[in-house]
């Protein structure tokens, strides 16, 4: 994208003030999104995002700028306006940079601009007419197709030179099905790090006919009734309360101000020993895997927790020096916009060896949380409040009526304790994740799991 | 990559559009510098100095109106934002005659709307870090229980925008200033609230 002297005189200006790691992010980005309410194409987007980021750090301060005019002379006085904030000791720093190559993780076929628009548009025709077919209580569908061509290169004062192509692609699916009186709505969205070839791999119409199935099925639930009782959550999407309620509480972001509360607690137990959990940026071809960190740090495959244990956390370089410890390749950000700063990539609670009709059989009243929906958390207690997109009551260890309006509602580091069944069919479900550093693709994962005991908000 | 700039980038990208058969076309062009300073315990924890601009280009191809929009305005670009918007005008769907879009070919009128303020941009980066330390000071004094601030942040953007179209219409409108505070207090047993101050200067 721009020559390599260039960035090297770059670096070299954004640490003429005394700064002790100089970073240039460069991103070239092809969007495409198509959107088909009720069969009719409304929304077709097309762009290309250009630009740099470039960050300088002294000890535990940064500082962040960019810029998409990337002319050697703009660059030049960006990274000086970045050096100006840090105010240190003038100095003349040489940066020689040397060309890494990353592994290519995620194999891609049909790169996804160079599919016609006609044949994206043939997919949502595909989707729409399976939701809308399922039932006639279906009173609307949206169908939605996003792709993403990713260009990066990443240059920094340690003499790291390297460049990334990302190229993902995702379908989504909401149905609405309505009586006349309310309606009750259904949503799937599968995504890889795919291209076009995503839809060799995946069923369209059975995706489809899913989300109308949810959304016809809540049309016809009953209110949840509300109280503490066993929870049993299912697998993929589930993973969702993990993500957000124990998940950023280990990323370094939060860790390393003391904002966590798993901060200091390596080595502890801070979870049921049924529970192992990973983030594994390497899984070829899934949605939040990436080849290399937006730092340039080649991704890994993580330990969180191991049988309860508490065994790492998600670590970048800034939040790295003020723990001490090394990067584990999980710096990311939205775009060339924003500092990059940890983040999961797939994360996910590790198959158990508990058999799910078991798990059922053995729960004599309680919640089947088949579907998650949205949610909220307060990220320094861990306190989260998350929607059931899907549920049925437990009675006698059968799966009962279906129940709409059901809310969990509990503490993260509470219920990794109360996990006391964890089952074998582990699955990942897909999700844009919004932090400091922008919105980023990662799945979410865990097979079936039940919680003792868990608030369950209702009528 | 040729980097060119916004009036040859125009030209070009009009010769482009005509050549391809949009019946009418128009550019909106933005151009924006922002500044952020997050202070933690009496240390910058965040700052960034920035610069963006970006181009959206829609045009009426059989009577549908297509879209696309770039940052970088080279060669490939105009390429792109006219052949993806061509594509996307083909596909979407214009049957509801409540929403029919068209170029506008300006008014003699538009009322004038001071949203701009001098006085913003004249206040030194060193100025807006020097509040945001005074932000954190004062959050801290207030009250023995608030054990930290997380975000104590001072924000500002000042930016301009285009508009040019095949009906001869073209005009560089306003540009605006404004400035956020905003603190995020945890407290001894780790509630926490969070504040906004949007301020209009």
């Amino acid at each position: 994208m721009i020559p390599r002297d260039i960035l090297e005189e770059v670096l070299a200006r954004a640490l003429s003030s005394g700064g002790d790691f100089a970073e240039i992010f460069i991103e070239d980005r092809v969007n495409n999104s198509l959107r088909m309410v009720n069969g009719r194409m409304e929304d077709v987007v097309s762009g290309r995002d250009y630009g740099a980021g470039i960050r300088v750090m002294k000890d535990f301060r940064s500082v962040y700028a960019y810029t998409n005019d990337t002319s050697k002379g703009n660059l030049l006085d960006t990274a000086y306006k970045a050096a100006c904030a840090l105010k240190y000791s003038p100095q003349d720093v040489k940066v020689s940079l040397v060309e890494r190559i990353a592994t290519n993780i995620s194999q891609i076929q049909y790169v996804p601009s160079s599919i016609t628009n006609m044949k994206k548009a043939s997919i949502l025709e595909t989707a729409y007419k399976a939701a809308k077919d399922y039932n006639s209580e279906i009173i609307q569908v949206t169908a939605g197709y996003g792709d993403v061509d990713q260009k990066v290169l990443i240059a920094n004062s340690d003499g790291l030179y390297v460049q990334d192509r990302r190229v993902r692609t995702r379908l989504f699916i909401q149905s609405i099905a309505g009586d006349g009186h309310e309606n009750q709505t259904g949503f799937e969205g599968p995504g890889r790090s795919m291209g076009f070839e995503l839809f060799d791999a995946i069923d369209v119409e059975a995706y489809a006919k899913e989300a109308s199935r949810t959304a016809v099925t809540m049309l016809h639930a009953i209110p949840c009734p509300a109280g503490r009782m066993p929870v049993i959550i299912d697998n993929g999407f589930g993973g969702v309360i993990f993500h957000e309620a124990c998940g950023h509480a280990l990323e370094a972001t939060a860790v390393a101000k003391n904002h966590s509360v798993f901060t200091n607690k390596l080595g502890e137990k801070i979870a049921s020993e049924k529970v192992t959990a990973i983030d594994d940026g390497t899984i070829p071809n899934a949605w939040g895997s990436i080849n290399i960190d937006d730092e340039g740090t080649p991704a890994l495959k993580k330990v969180l927790i191991e049988e309860g244990i508490l065994k790492g956390y998600m670590i970048d370089k800034l939040n790295g020096r003020r723990m001490g410890r090394e990067s584990t390749g999980s710096s990311r950000r939205q775009s060339y916009k924003y500092s990059p700063t940890s983040r999961m990539t797939n994360t996910y609670i590790a198959a158990g060896e508990d058999n799910e009709t078991d798990i059922i059989a053995s729960t004599a009243e309680g919640l089947y949380a088949k579907k998650m929906g949205g949610g909220s958390v307060n990220p320094v207690t861990g306190e989260f409040n998350f929607a059931v997109a899907e549920g049925y009551l437990i009675k006698d260890g059968k799966i009962d009526k279906p129940v709409r309006g059901a809310t969990l509602i509990g503490k993260g580091a509470e219920v990794l304790l109360r996990i006391d069944q964890v089952g074998k069919n582990m699955q990942m479900g897909q999700g844009m994740c919004g932090s400091i550093s922008g919105s980023v693709p990662t799945n979410v994962g865990q097979p079936m799991i039940r919680v003792s005991e868990l608030t369950v908000g209702g009528r | 990559m040729e980097i060119m700039q916004f009036d040859e980038f125009k030209d070009n990208l009009f010769i482009a559009a005509k050549k391809a058969g949009f019946e009418d076309f128009e550019i909106y062009y933005a151009t924006g510098e922002s500044f952020k300073v997050n202070i933690y315990e009496k240390e910058i924890d965040n700052y960034s100095v920035n610069s963006t601009k970006g181009l959206g280009f829609r045009g009426l191809f059989n009577g549908s109106m297509g879209y696309a929009y770039t940052e970088i305005l080279d060669n490939e670009a105009i390429e792109m934002l006219v052949n993806n918007a061509k594509a996307n005008a083909s596909i979407i769907d214009n049957t509801n005659k409540d929403e029919i879009e068209k170029i506008y070919e300006g008014s003699d009128k538009y009322p004038q709307i001071n949203c701009f303020n001098d006085n913003l941009t004249n206040v030194s980066e060193s100025d807006k870090i020097e509040f945001a330390l005074e932000m954190e000071k004062i959050a801290l004094q207030k009250d023995k229980r608030v054990k930290s601030v997380e975000y104590c942040l001072v924000q500002s953007f000042s930016g301009s925008m285009r508009i040019v179209n095949s009906k001869g219409f073209a005009n560089r409108f306003f540009s605006c200033v404004f400035g956020i505070g905003s603190h995020k207090y945890r407290i001894n047993d780790d509630r926490t609230n969070f504040l906004i101050h949007f301020i209009i200067i």
